[in-house]
């Protein structure tokens, strides 16, 4: 089957989009469009197949194409799409992590074991004196937030990661000196 | 402090044996070694797939500043990769202070691999013990890590810690509080931390339980690699078992699961396997050991992977008192020395694999000779 777009190449990726009404449209794309063109950013992806089409393509492999792609989101940062984080498996730079968490917590939850937020060092421990109460109680906090994802305790994560944000906010921006 | 740069030609003469082969330690009947290794990337410039050269050569001036500074080991020597042969890179391959990917210079994410010898990328190794090693321009712009002999998983934390401390005093990482150390693979992000440990697995091969194993580390969330970590073959009953989970636990939650629950475990499935093996069949394990023997000394052509089996027995032999007199030290200094790349720069020069196979097979009549002897 040819590619509904470019009429040239294979189609590799089919797509099963159902809209608010519960409508069902198939659509048969080659990899390069359906990275490229575009397509539409508010349809949510099957999760299950996202995660299968990650673990398949692990760094340096092919990517499978059996899943559906929503490939349009794009890092503002560095300009990588979500399709080609797919086929790769590696991200383009810091920024990806925020242009693409919604789609990237279930991902690390899968690779992760369930694991959402990080736990453990930081480099401001490592800055030193100062900070070391803030700091440990970030690390307090930043463990019961783990606990409370997993558990699903879904309303007080968001307070224990307000409550993160205000404490690490406080001395952002401390440049690292050479 | 060496810098490598501007000597091109040569590596040190790494005349100790490597750390992963000095056979001593917590557990050293099993456990060949522990390395913990740390990804960093720099906060502000991109990932590796989106670099151009230039980018990278930036990266690898800061990286390079900032471990030559001083700190992270006594005595450094930084390798710029891109000016040594590449049969040097595949002596560091060998020795295990750079990845296959970083010799290449195969680019992440699988792009061309036009011009990827020339690809920026360099490593600092400690020196005399080559027990750390900080790579620059992997998959993420810093690969830091720390072998230790035997099962020492936490000294090796400790050691690695303070590098990454001394590096990140001058260079800023990229971290997010909800992420912490942001990695180009999703699957490193968080502590960045993967904790290996490098086992000899014989026993459980002959008495066929390997797959049982290699399927249960799986289950608990470790993954199962060869000899040279992912993507290799296994060769010489040699796996590395490591961590897949680097998200959501510390540093400290994710080494007590692999130090004190997971490695004891597979540790006393192979000394049970030795047991059993010892007490049920002792002929047969005789036999392979003394096959093995036969084999070393009197082969004329030798592959690597028959030879890294040999070599596998012999040591199996050599820790259950199977094989008398062996020198157990010469046994793992030959575990290095018959790899493709050590034949070749122990030789002088370069060969085809008929002729490893030849000089291989000379190289383990004479060592083992000396070996059985010296026992």
């Amino acid at each position: 089957m040819l590619c509904a777009r470019c009429g040239e190449r294979e189609a590799t990726i089919h797509e099963v989009v159902i809209d608010a009404q519960g409508n069902k449209a198939e659509e048969h794309l080659c990899e390069v469009c359906a990275a490229e063109a575009g397509l539409d950013a508010n349809t949510q992806v099957p999760i299950g197949e996202l995660i299968s089409s990650f673990v398949v393509s692990g760094p340096g492999g092919e990517a499978q194409t059996a899943g559906s792609g929503r490939a349009n989101a794009t890092c503002p940062a560095c300009g990588t799409t979500y399709g080609e984080f797919r086929r790769s498996g590696l991200l383009g730079c810091a920024g990806c992590y925020d242009a693409f968490e919604a789609r990237l917590t279930p991902l690390l939850q899968r690779a992760h074991e369930g694991g959402t937020h990080h736990v453990g060092r930081s480099p401001r421990e490592d800055a030193g004196e100062g900070a070391d109460e803030d700091v440990a109680r970030v690390a307090q906090l930043r463990r019961q937030l783990a606990e409370a994802v997993r558990s699903e305790r879904y309303e007080r994560a968001a307070q224990i990661q307000r409550e993160i944000e205000e404490l690490s906010g406080a001395d952002e921006g401390g440049e690292h000196g050479a | 402090m060496i810098e490598g740069e501007g000597q091109s030609r040569g590596l040190p003469a790494f005349e100790r044996g490597t750390e992963w082969l000095r056979g001593v330690g917590a557990s050293c009947d099993v456990v060949m070694s522990s390395r913990v290794r740390l990804a960093r990337n720099l906060a502000g410039f991109v990932f590796q797939p989106k670099a151009n050269d230039e980018q990278r050569e930036d990266v690898l001036d800061r990286c390079r500043a900032q471990i030559l500074a001083g700190g992270v080991h006594a005595k450094v020597m930084w390798i710029d990769l891109r000016r040594i042969e590449a049969m040097e890179r595949s002596v560091l391959v060998e020795r295990q202070l750079i990845s296959a990917q970083l010799a290449a210079g195969k680019p992440a994410g699988g792009g061309s691999r036009r011009g990827s010898e020339k690809r920026p990328r360099g490593v600092a190794v400690g020196l005399p013990d080559e027990r750390m090693s900080i790579m620059v321009n992997e998959e993420d712009h810093l690969r830091m890590q720390v072998i230790r002999s035997g099962l020492s998983l936490g000294e090796a934390l400790d050691e690695v810690v303070r590098v990454d401390e001394t590096l990140g005093s001058g260079l800023e990482y990229a971290f997010s509080a909800r992420f912490g150390y942001l990695t180009c693979c999703p699957t490193n992000v968080g502590t960045g931390a993967r904790f290996s440990v490098m086992m000899h697995l014989p026993g459980l091969r002959l008495t066929g339980e390997i797959e049982k194993v290699k399927r249960a580390a799986d289950d608990m969330g470790l993954a199962v690699r060869g000899f040279h970590g992912e993507g290799s073959e296994t060769a010489g009953d040699l796996y590395q078992l490591s961590n897949q989970t680097t998200l959501g636990k510390s540093e400290q939650v994710l080494l007590g699961e692999i130090e004190h629950e997971i490695v004891p475990r597979v540790v006393d499935y192979e000394r049970h396997a030795r047991r059993v093996l010892m007490e049920r069949r002792r002929d047969v394990l005789e036999d392979q050991v003394q096959r093995a023997i036969g084999t070393g000394l009197h082969a004329r052509l030798l592959a690597t992977g028959e030879a890294m089996a040999v070599l596998s027995a012999i040591r199996l032999g050599a820790v259950l008192g199977v094989a008398e007199g062996v020198d157990q030290a010469a046994v793992n200094g030959l575990m290095l020395s018959v790899q493709p790349a050590h034949l070749q720069r122990v030789l002088g020069r370069e060969m085809s694999q008929a002729e490893r196979k030849v000089e291989r097979a000379t190289l383990v009549r004479a060592k083992l000779g000396e070996a059985l002897g010296a026992g």
